[in-house]
């Protein structure tokens, strides 16, 4: 059992979120006396003149009534006097520029300015055209602020507008959808969208749109402020009405009240209060409006309204104004006598603040959609026909309830909520039909109300898991030392910070003190559970969690590592995608099947990833490297004969392979066929390319990595070509430098710098890596040639050496002094190999033997268990060869004595033979290796072949290796040790 | 049953339209751990590998398996006779195995198969004039096939136990090799895949000499179709270029051992050798060409090669030239191009029941109803829309209609194709949690096979991530989601299944 720490503070939370999921519930209930008011607001003192503005006639009709009413109270859309709006009408280009800035708060700005053109115009003007543009303000802020062109201001302020071009900007011409579009976009700072989707996708005729507003457009239509009919028609060139005007308006509401310093509050009125008070000398009734807002606060509308009209004696003017809201209800408008107890509510405020003032209320209709909810049955009361219930949560649709699902500690602590029903409603118990009384209380429904009024009841299957106390989700972040865990919704959406629903399926659990934990059925510790895991929570009464138990999601991959960095690693997956996955200390690396270290991974390395792909990236699990099959065994060059793409492989002329520094012959005289493997990848001068693009491949010099496929079959890799009738300059040599910044690495003997590209196949122990796996000191053999532009020197391929040599490995040779069976023996005295000589030591040395060591006499390979001290095998007195690092023996031989060095290149093997030229060998008198002629050796049975510190077989001696041969004297055609360099 | 008789005939008559038919793989390999060329048509002779290492040292041998196979009620009978060398190290094998396989239905729709000797097995080897004779063969082999719309997966395991007499007939020496192996498969339409594991445990009791070792075996066979597209030389030629569309049997195995070397005497010795090699059979593709549609009219548009592959197959259908690729496509049309493109698994001709022929097809059409009240049997499409009804490629919604000339959008097509692959388990279990921008615009009914289409890379979402799961598709979209799930069936799932040697 884990003890999980600092569970306290988790508690807390809780504890708040439960308080303020109470709050939201509070709804429900009649407001608490004691409850403090969030703000209060006022109504206005020119109520009833907005009233009179916005009161007109002609507007039944329109669709967008509503909106004509809101815009005219936000004194965006005026009307043309005696209560006409006429929603039809045209909006003409200035009455489109002065709506537009008024919806972006610049009325005033633009009166002055208008006033200030005024006072300038002198008189001839003020002759020639009697009255002033009553627009001019507008149409000046309009050109100032980029809206329009100082070319259409021009148009604009022309006194004869009839004689401008048709294409002229005419004031009083109808204004253009887009132009409304554009200018609208432009006044409430829409960022125009580039990468335009929705008006191509949505709209026949988005060619018409002018197209330098066509960013600004689909940023109106992706805002939804305007759209287009309902035939797929946005008409751009079209006119654009009043009521249209008024409607993108209300649309835009969400940009335009900030740029009007307003704010918008929804709620439900709760109650109202009424009061008489004196002010001022002047008895006044207050009327107090309590409206819950839906975030839970509760908010105070107050009219003050005189309660005996004081007039003024001459104008018969109020004295005090009434302090009145203007309301709209269900279209019609008026002051707050309007609102009523339970109205759902939408009002604006002018200057946010705590006593701002209401511009505008608007009831919003209490005709809700149906409404479905999973609920528990508190009390049926059948004479009122009411239910009280708990209510969990709205579903989509009443059959489906899978994929919700309650959290256990939450539902004792619901509050109950009553509903009506109708007299006849049917309950369906999912085998028949009932009355409401065959529900017992205490039963899981899903209610389907109408206006709040359950029309339908059915008894559901819900409970059986509501009731265990038990939650299941996908783990968004588990964080045991903090003590919780947080799932995912459960229908896979993310938490919605915010909505009541949230609060309701909040999925934060604490862990409880003693919690048990199961992944993949195991018993484990909490912090073993993963993000992305499917878990199931067992929760206790107070909602904390007593038992989890989780399976984890992965995914497998294989792929080829492109790089290694401490805390991630870039991948090439085999369908061609890269990723980069973060790895952490909990990520499994394993090696051929065995446990392995970070730094053990190598760029070209190809293994099987165990990941977790989530929102954050890829989480790698496991990393399982395994090279078989997937290491580059050669790198040939060839001409290419031609490409099949359908053979998918390459028909090559004069094949040869590199091997020990250079190019060796194959055995296949004229054409070689080389099979492409399926992701291999083909590289022209650098480039990336495919055998179906490059036509003319034929005739071409290529080099190809190859690897070993099942059945030993050959597959390349990579094909890289290099520049044309370029000559071809090898290199063996050591690297100084590399610098993979800039793609170059520099020889240190031959003092050169190369360079290297995507195209230069880099073997490094048969991983194909970049220019980074490149390291100053490797001994590399080098194939390039002169890019025929630059005259740069490009390799074409760099291949690092393989290890070789004894390395680690010691030989010894002496005399059996000791034997203890199948545990060690020792020798009298030894010799131990040094370069080019045996080192006497006259002391004695003793080596360990085990199963696993190896020993060779006349007649081949000797089990071990009859390396005795007595017996016909007695091994006492013999002298023998033994290699082994420390004091571990790995092989034990009789070989002949030898100690005559020489040096050579393997040309040919034939018949146990080795065909060797270059052969120098090594006089001890003058410590010179001196040149000889070609020789052939045989390996006696008992011979001892060292390579790369190990020992290895005749057949694995190459063509082109370099030995060193250590036999009796010049003489002599067998060599008791071979040493590959 | 009737029903089933009908839909049978209906699907003879699809895949007589369709000659190249790729058939299970299932078992072609045999069950002692080689591996076959697989199935081509008319064969019974496989050529054959297989490693033995009865003698300490791996050792493959090559030549041939002929495989008769026969259904009888609810059980398979089968005989396979292999007949293998290795001139380089004069060895021969002669093996005859007769097999009975036992399948009984479960209610889930699983089959199980248990399958027994049914005669006494024979083996012999002979290596370098040393003969191994199978003395004693314990066998046992069960799985199950799970059938989903449009492919079968099966998974089961094999073990058994082989005694040697080594030498001639007095000899008491004794070999034991154990084997225990899992294996796994799919099989379905454009391809099957096999792959297994094996671990072999090798034993040698003799009067001189005794010795242990083990070896692991792991192959894998696929049987899979590709299309190539091929452009015409000429240029006056009556139509464009068109598709191939080739057959591969491939089969891979590697094999790693751990055996005691030998000394001169042949007499085994306390030091282990590693060994490891591969093997690898092809068969020489078989192809077809493909009638080539005409779809001059929407040359270059995005969709030009999709649809050009998705009516060549059949998957489309209709008169080509009317192909508007950026018309809506219907409920009807998608779900007749899903059982066009998801098709039924063809079942092994060598076990086909010998079915009487039904009187007439007239007969049967008057015994059809309809399972939607909305298509009428008379309906073009009505023969596919009834398969994919029955199939379980689409469900009734419990309103009895199915709404053909209503639109299918993203998150419709992307659950059409994972209840088709039966992939649905590969999901989280609840509502999956997808990578995807939109996720929370997926309808909850089809997060999870999003999660599954994404997690097997049937779906990728466009460069910003986003999958739009509400879009209706185009002809061109649907095109495009067709074909990538053709090319899902034929490589991506298969290489799920090779990639357990090595992805």
């Amino acid at each position: 059992m884990k003890t999980i720490g600092r569970k306290g503070i988790l508690k807390k939370t809780l504890f708040i979120i439960i308080t303020s999921m109470a709050a939201v519930l509070l709804l429900y209930l009649p407001a608490a006396k004691a409850e403090r008011l969030e703000a209060t607001y006022y109504g206005m003192d020119d109520a009833q003149s907005v009233l009179e503005n916005i009161d007109y006639t002609d507007i039944a009709d329109s669709w967008a009534r509503d909106s004509i009413v809101q815009s005219g109270a936000f004194d965006i859309i005026k009307g043309y006097g005696e209560k006409r709006f006429e929603p039809k009408r045209h909006l003409s280009k200035e009455e489109a520029i002065a709506v537009i800035l008024r919806m972006g708060g610049r009325e005033e700005d633009a009166q002055r300015l208008g006033e200030a053109l005024e006072a300038a115009r002198n008189n001839d003007e003020k002759l020639e055209s009697a009255r002033p543009i009553w627009s001019a303000g507008y149409l000046r802020l309009a050109a100032d602020g980029g809206l329009i062109s100082p070319m259409d201001f021009a148009d604009a302020m022309n006194p004869s507008q009839s004689f401008l071009e048709d294409d002229g900007f005419i004031r009083t011409a109808p204004a253009r959808r887009d132009e409304f579009a554009y200018w609208t976009a432009l006044v409430i700072g829409l960022q125009p969208v580039y990468g335009q989707q929705k008006i191509f996708n949505s709209f026949l005729d988005w060619e018409y749109t002018d197209p330098i507003k066509i960013p600004y457009v689909e940023a109106v239509l992706k805002n939804n402020i305007m759209n287009g009919n309902a035939n797929g028609y946005l008409n751009p060139g079209g006119p654009i009405t009043r009521e249209q005007a008024a409607q993108i308006i209300c649309n835009a509401k969400k940009q335009v009240l900030p740029l009007l310093g307003m704010e918008e509050k929804r709620g439900v009125i709760e109650n109202v209060l009424l009061e008489n008070v004196m002010t001022s000398g002047y008895e006044e009734t207050v009327k107090t409006f309590l409206i819950r807002s839906y975030d839970g606060a509760l908010l105070a509308i107050k009219t003050q309204v005189p309660v005996m009209q004081a007039a003024n004696e001459q104008s018969g003017e109020s004295l005090r104004p009434d302090n009145e809201l203007v309301v709209l209800r269900n279209g019609i408008t008026g002051k707050s006598n309007l609102l009523k107890i339970g109205d759902r509510v939408e009002f604006f405020i002018k200057n946010n603040a705590p006593d701002g003032r209401v511009r505008f209320v608007k009831v919003l209709p209490n005709i809700e959609d149906t409404r479905y909810i999973a609920a528990r049955i508190s009390s049926i009361d059948s004479d009122n026909k009411v239910v009280k219930v708990k209510q969990f949560f709205e579903l989509d649709h009443p059959d489906l309830i899978s994929g919700k699902s309650l959290q256990y500690n939450i539902l004792e602590k619901l509050p109950d909520t009553s509903y009506a029903y109708l007299e006849n409603l049917k309950v369906d118990n999912g085998k028949s039909i009932g009355s409401i009384e065959s529900i017992g209380e205490g039963s899981f429904v899903v209610l389907t109300l109408n206006n709040d009024i359950i029309t339908r009841a059915r008894i559901s299957a819900f409970p059986l898991y509501a009731d265990t106390g038990i939650v299941r989700g996908i783990v968004e972040d588990n964080n045991p030392s903090m003590g919780y865990i947080t799932l995912y919704n459960e229908d896979g959406k993310k938490p919605l910070p915010g909505s009541p629903d949230s609060l309701l399926m909040y999925r934060t659990f604490s862990y409880a003190n003693n919690v048990e934990v199961f992944r993949d059925h195991k018993k484990t510790g909490a912090e073993m559970l993963q993000t992305g895991d499917s878990v199931y929570l067992k929760l206790d009464s107070d909602g904390n969690v007593v038992s989890a138990s989780g399976v984890p999601n992965y995914n497998v991959k294989g792929g080829v590592i492109l790089s290694v960095a401490p805390t991630f690693l870039a991948v090439e997956f085999g369908d061609g995608t890269q990723g980069i996955l973060n790895i952490d200390e909990n990520t499994v690396i394993e090696a051929n099947g065995m446990i392995a270290k970070q730094d053990e991974l190598l760029e070209g390395d190809h293994a099987i990833f165990t990941i977790y792909e989530g929102v954050k990236g890829y989480e790698a699990k496991k990393i399982s490297v395994s090279n078989d099959n997937k290491l580059v065994t050669s790198v040939y060059r060839g001409t290419v004969q031609k490409a099949e793409q359908f053979s998918n492989r390459l028909i090559i002329y004069d094949l040869e392979k590199l091997q020990g520094g250079r190019w060796i012959n194959t055995t296949q005289k004229g054409l070689n066929e080389i099979k492409l493997d399926k992701n291999n990848k083909l590289y022209v001068e650098g480039i990336e390319s495919s055998i179906g693009d490059t036509v003319d491949l034929a005739g071409r010099t290529v080099y190809i990595a190859v690897r070993k496929d099942y059945g030993d079959t050959e597959k390349a890799v990579v094909v890289s070509m290099p520049f044309k009738g370029s000559k071809e300059l090898l290199y063996t040599d050591n690297i100084l430098s590399n610098l993979p910044a800039t793609g170059n690495v520099s020889l240190l003997t031959n003092d050169l710098e190369l360079g290297y590209n995507k195209g230069t196949i880099i073997v490094n122990e048969g991983r194909l890596v970049t220019g980074r796996g490149l390291a100053p000191g490797h001994e590399v053999t080098v194939i390039a040639g002169r890019n025929y532009k630059t005259g740069e020197i490009q390799a074409g391929v760099i291949s690092v050496s393989e290890g070789s040599g004894i390395k680690d490995l010691e030989l010894f040779r002496g005399r059996i002094s000791s034997i203890v069976e199948n545990s060690s023996f020792t020798l009298e005295s030894f010799s131990k190999l040094k370069k080019t000589s045996w080192d006497y030591a006259n002391t004695p040395k003793t080596f360990d033997i085990s199963a696993s060591t190896r020993m060779l006499d006349e007649n081949g390979v000797m089990g071990i268990r009859n390396f005795k001290d007595y017996g016909e095998n007695n091994m006492i007195d013999r002298t023998v060869y033994v290699a082994g690092k420390g004091t571990e023996a790995s092989l034990i031989s009789t070989a002949p004595y030898a100690a005559h060095f020489s040096m050579g290149t393997v040309w040919e093997k034939k018949e146990g033979e080795l065909f060797v030229r270059d052969v120098r060998s090594y006089e001890s008198s003058s410590h010179t290796w001196k040149k000889g002629d070609d020789i052939s050796v045989g390996i006696p049975v008992n011979g001892i072949i060292i390579k790369n510190g190990s020992t290895i077989a005749f057949e694995d001696i190459g063509i082109g290796d370099e030995l060193i041969i250590i036999r009796k004297d010049i003489q002599d055609n067998k060599a008791s040790i071979i040493i590959i360099e | 049953m009737k029903k089933i008789i009908a839909l049978l005939i209906i699907l003879t008559a699809l895949i007589a339209t369709n000659p190249l038919v790729v058939f299970a793989g299932l078992s072609d390999n045999g069950f002692e751990g080689g591996i076959s060329s697989g199935y081509v048509t008319g064969e019974e002779n496989f050529e054959y590998k297989e490693v033995i290492f009865v003698t300490g040292r791996p050792i493959v041998l090559e030549g041939t398996v002929i495989i008769k196979k026969t259904l009888r009620d609810d059980e398979v009978r089968s005989t396979y006779t292999y007949n293998l060398e290795n001139p380089g190290e004069n060895a021969t094998l002669r093996r005859v195995l007769n097999y009975s396989t036992s399948l009984t239905g479960s209610d889930n729709g699983q089959t199980l198969e248990q399958t027994l000797f049914s005669r006494d097995p024979f083996e012999t080897i002979e290596i370098d004039g040393v003969s191994y004779v199978l003395q004693d063969y314990d066998f046992s082999r069960s799985n199950i096939i799970d059938s989903k719309p449009a492919v079968d997966y099966f998974a089961g395991n094999t073990s058994g136990k082989k005694t040697y007499r080594v030498g001639n007939n007095a000899s008491d020496n004794r070999l034991i090799v154990e084997i225990e192996g899992n294996f796994f498969g799919c099989k379905q339409y454009w391809g099957t895949a096999e792959s297994a594991a094996c671990s072999l445990w090798i034993q040698y009791t003799g009067s001189d000499d005794s010795w242990g070792g083990t070896a692991s075996i792991k192959f894998s066979s696929t049987t899979s179709k590709s299309m190539e597209y091929v452009d015409n030389m000429p240029k006056q030629i009556s139509f464009n270029g068109g598709y191939i569309e080739r057959q591969h049997n491939r089969s891979i195995m590697k094999y790693d051992c751990k055996l005691p070397e030998f000394d001169s005497d042949g007499i085994s010795t306390d030091h282990m050798i590693e060994k490891s090699g591969s093997l690898n059979l092809e068969t020489f593709p078989v192809q077809k060409r493909l009638p080539v549609p005409d779809l001059s009219h929407i040359r270059g548009h995005w969709a030009e090669r999709d649809a050009g592959i998705l009516f060549s197959l059949g998957v489309l259908h209709g008169e080509e030239t009317l192909f508007e690729p950026e018309q809506v496509m219907t409920r009807v049309e998608f779900t007749n191009s899903m059982v066009m493109a998801a098709r039924e698994v063809p079942q092994d001709p060598r076990l086909e029941k010998r079915k009487s022929r039904n009187p007439s097809r007239r007969n049967l059409e008057q015994d059809r109803i309809s399972p939607f009240k909305d298509i009428s049997v008379d309906h073009i499409f009505f023969p596919n829309i009834e398969s994919a009804y029955n199939r379980g490629l689409i469900k009734d919604m419990g309103s009895g209609s199915f709404g053909p000339d209503e639109t299918v959008t993203m998150s419709d097509a992307i659950t059409m194709f994972i209840r088709a692959l039966g992939l649905e388990n590969m999901g989280p279990g609840t509502y999956a949690v997808t990578t995807f921008r939109d996720n929370d615009k997926i309808p909850s009914y089809a997060r999870n096979s999003v999660y599954v289409a994404q997690k097997i890379g049937l779906v990728k979402g466009d460069a910003r991530g986003y999958l739009r799961p509400g879009e209706n598709l185009t002809k061109a979209r649907a095109a495009a989601m067709l074909n990538r799930f053709l090319r899902y069936m034929r490589t991506g799932m298969l290489d799920d299944y090779t990639g357990i040697m090595n992805y």
